[in-house]
């Protein structure tokens, strides 16, 4: 689906053939700065979506508004799951879900991570204290022993058994099944990106959203978790990720969104966004 | 200075209905603090309000067990209120907000404006006597002596701290299926990192509020056994000291851990009780001379258990049943 972006302009607010996501009007201000002031802003299903900007540009923020972290001043955003969303099977919000949209404007951003948007942090969040398999198995989906009155009862074990295998599948996919009884604490920074998103995988979300997930790590890992994420949207998982490395989004992304001061001054094709004018004055220049 | 004697009371104090009351009282406070990471400083509250829900509806003609029936709900009523005053709050609001709870309610009990329900400062007497008459065991003395020093207790004794321990051990192996089940998991992610569980779906504040609930309605059991062994409420016993008690009972046997409260509580005790024994007969046989008065005794021993504490956070952070991995890479 990344390939009907080919015949789409880009400007800002462009509409997308397929969008999984669309935002309309977001805007956060704290205080007199105004952080996020996004007008329309779509994202295409199944492709790899990058999302730039210059420091304090709100990539973050509006991420945090997205996710339901922060909540907005005024706007709205909807999300389309759709049938192809990352292998979703309808949960208990599937009632929402056939209506095809579902809006996300001021929910919690637990439900907001149930109908499928999962994001992860740019300051790792891995669980020290949990071992490593634990980490990606808190992140299964309709787990009936997560619920008290049902903790005690003997079903979820058969569940559980399940989603270990599976949860053991994604850990070898991402090069840590050695380590799945070590506490996370126990892992280096790289390994800890891995972790988190092997446990984003395990939530099977139909919109990724990764906060800078190349930040801090080694070139050879780099390459590792760039070749993971063009894995994703194969799999039914639309990715969009905040990245400062031009190089970076250039290799991977379908689509490039800059961000200044809150605003989308500029979307496109990666080799169009960073020849745009506009972008090269507000970020690129900058660097240099 | 008879050695052997203090040692052998030392022991009988190790299990009896005091040590057995705040094991059952720590198993609460390891599931809200250990598990869930929420630093509850006003767990006495829990007790307070077990024990005195069962001696007001006695008091008032009730039968007791449903005094024990109010006793809980208002446990749980209390961990659901602490939820919801503070738990969309930052952590450190807890912990105030549990502290003041606390003395709040110990204040309100004793004001003149609750005698008629709490007897205000005299408190409620005689409550647990139905208690007494379902005690299965025949009248007598049972126990046993070392080198002639007796570890004894009554048929009556034995009824309530049976009953104690067997809960305690019974909140033990709830404790225990719970933190191996997914609810488990859930509710350590969320002590781990709140923003990470919330991102993978997890209504984090549920979990906590129903980790306090749970350890709210076991402290309050706990309570309710030091009220029936007493036959005894009254307000100033609910002082803050007893929380600090038992937080030294769940760090000693190491947060989280599975049987650290019930093993650290038995051990706690027996300091406690050793420690008391020793500096009274110090006191007796001049030791101290004009140093110390007898009645500092009891200040002399809360001042060496806190050494005893610190020296635990510096030698073994991870207490007794802990693990020393968690301790180094906590907060990494």
């Amino acid at each position: 689906m990344a390939e009907a972006l080919k015949s789409v302009p880009g400007r800002p607010g462009v509409a997308k053939p397929s969008p999984i996501l669309v935002v309309e009007g977001v805007r956060r201000a704290f205080g007199g700065l105004v952080a996020v002031d996004v007008e329309h802003l779509e994202i295409q299903r199944s492709s790899v979506t990058a999302l730039i900007g210059p420091n304090g540009s709100g990539k973050t923020t509006l991420f945090n508004l997205l996710c339901g972290f922060d909540s907005v001043d005024e706007g709205e955003w909807r999300i389309f799951p759709g049938s192809r969303g990352g292998g979703v099977q309808p949960g208990p919000e599937a009632e929402e879900s056939k209506l095809g949209e579902v809006r996300l404007t001021g929910r919690q951003s637990y439900e907001i991570a149930r109908l499928g948007m999962v994001r992860t942090f740019q300051l790792t969040k891995s669980l020290s204290l949990l071992s490593v398999l634990d980490n990606v198995l808190l992140a299964a989906k309709d787990q009936v022993g997560e619920r008290l009155s049902r903790s005690l009862g003997r079903r979820w074990r058969e569940i559980d058994e399940r989603n270990r295998s599976a949860a053991m599948e994604i850990l070898e996919r991402f090069g840590l099944a050695h380590m799945s009884d070590e506490y996370a604490g126990a892992l280096s920074g790289g390994q800890r990106k891995l972790l988190e998103l092997a446990r984003a995988v395990m939530a099977r979300p139909s919109l990724l959203l990764l906060d800078e997930p190349l930040a801090g790590v080694n070139p050879a890992l780099v390459e590792s978790i760039l070749e993971h994420l063009l894995k994703f949207p194969a799999e039914g998982m639309t990715v969009l990720f905040v990245e400062h490395s031009m190089d970076m989004v250039m290799s991977i992304s379908d689509w490039v969104v800059c961000l200044e001061e809150g605003s989308v001054i500029a979307e496109g094709p990666p080799e169009v966004v960073a020849s745009d004018p506009l972008v090269v004055d507000a970020y690129l220049g900058r660097e240099e | 200075m008879d050695w052997l004697e203090i040692t052998v009371d030392s022991l009988r104090g190790s299990v009896s209905l005091v040590a057995a009351a705040y094991a059952l009282s720590s198993i609460g406070l390891n599931l809200q603090f250990g598990s869930a990471g929420l630093l509850n400083f006003g767990h006495v509250a829990s007790m307070l309000v077990g024990a005195y829900g069962m001696a007001i509806v006695v008091d008032l003609g009730g039968p007791l067990l449903l005094g024990v029936l109010v006793g809980v709900a208002a446990a749980a009523l209390l961990g659901w209120l602490w939820g919801i005053t503070t738990l969309r709050l930052r952590a450190d609001y807890l912990t105030v907000v549990t502290l003041s709870f606390g003395e709040i309610l110990r204040f309100l009990i004793r004001s003149n404006w609750a005698n008629p329900f709490t007897k205000s400062v005299y408190g409620i007497q005689r409550f647990a006597d139905e208690f007494y008459d379902w005690n299965p065991i025949p009248d007598g003395d049972y126990g046993f002596e070392i080198a002639s020093n007796p570890i004894r207790f009554s048929e009556r004794q034995l009824w309530v701290m049976s009953v104690c321990w067997g809960l305690a051990i019974l909140a033990t192996l709830l404790f225990r299926s719970l933190m191996r089940s997914p609810w488990g998991r859930t509710v350590k992610a969320v002590r781990e990192d709140e923003d990470a569980a919330r991102s993978l779906g997890k209504n984090v504040y549920l979990y906590k509020q129903q980790a306090l609930i749970i350890g709210s309605v076991i402290g309050a059991l706990g309570g309710i056994l030091l009220g029936i062994e007493t036959q005894n409420v009254y307000p100033d016993f609910y002082i803050p000291l007893v929380t600090i008690n038992a937080f030294a009972i769940v760090i000693l046997g190491g947060a989280g851990s599975v049987w650290g409260p019930m093993a650290a509580s038995i051990i706690y005790w027996f300091l406690f009780e050793w420690l008391d024994g020793v500096i009274n007969s110090a006191m007796t046989e001049g030791y101290f001379g004009l140093l110390f008065e007898p009645a500092d005794s009891g200040r002399i021993r809360t001042v060496l258990l806190g050494i005893g504490l610190v020296c635990l956070m510096v030698f073994r952070p991870q207490g007794l049943f802990g693990r020393r991995r968690e301790v180094i890479l906590g907060g990494t």
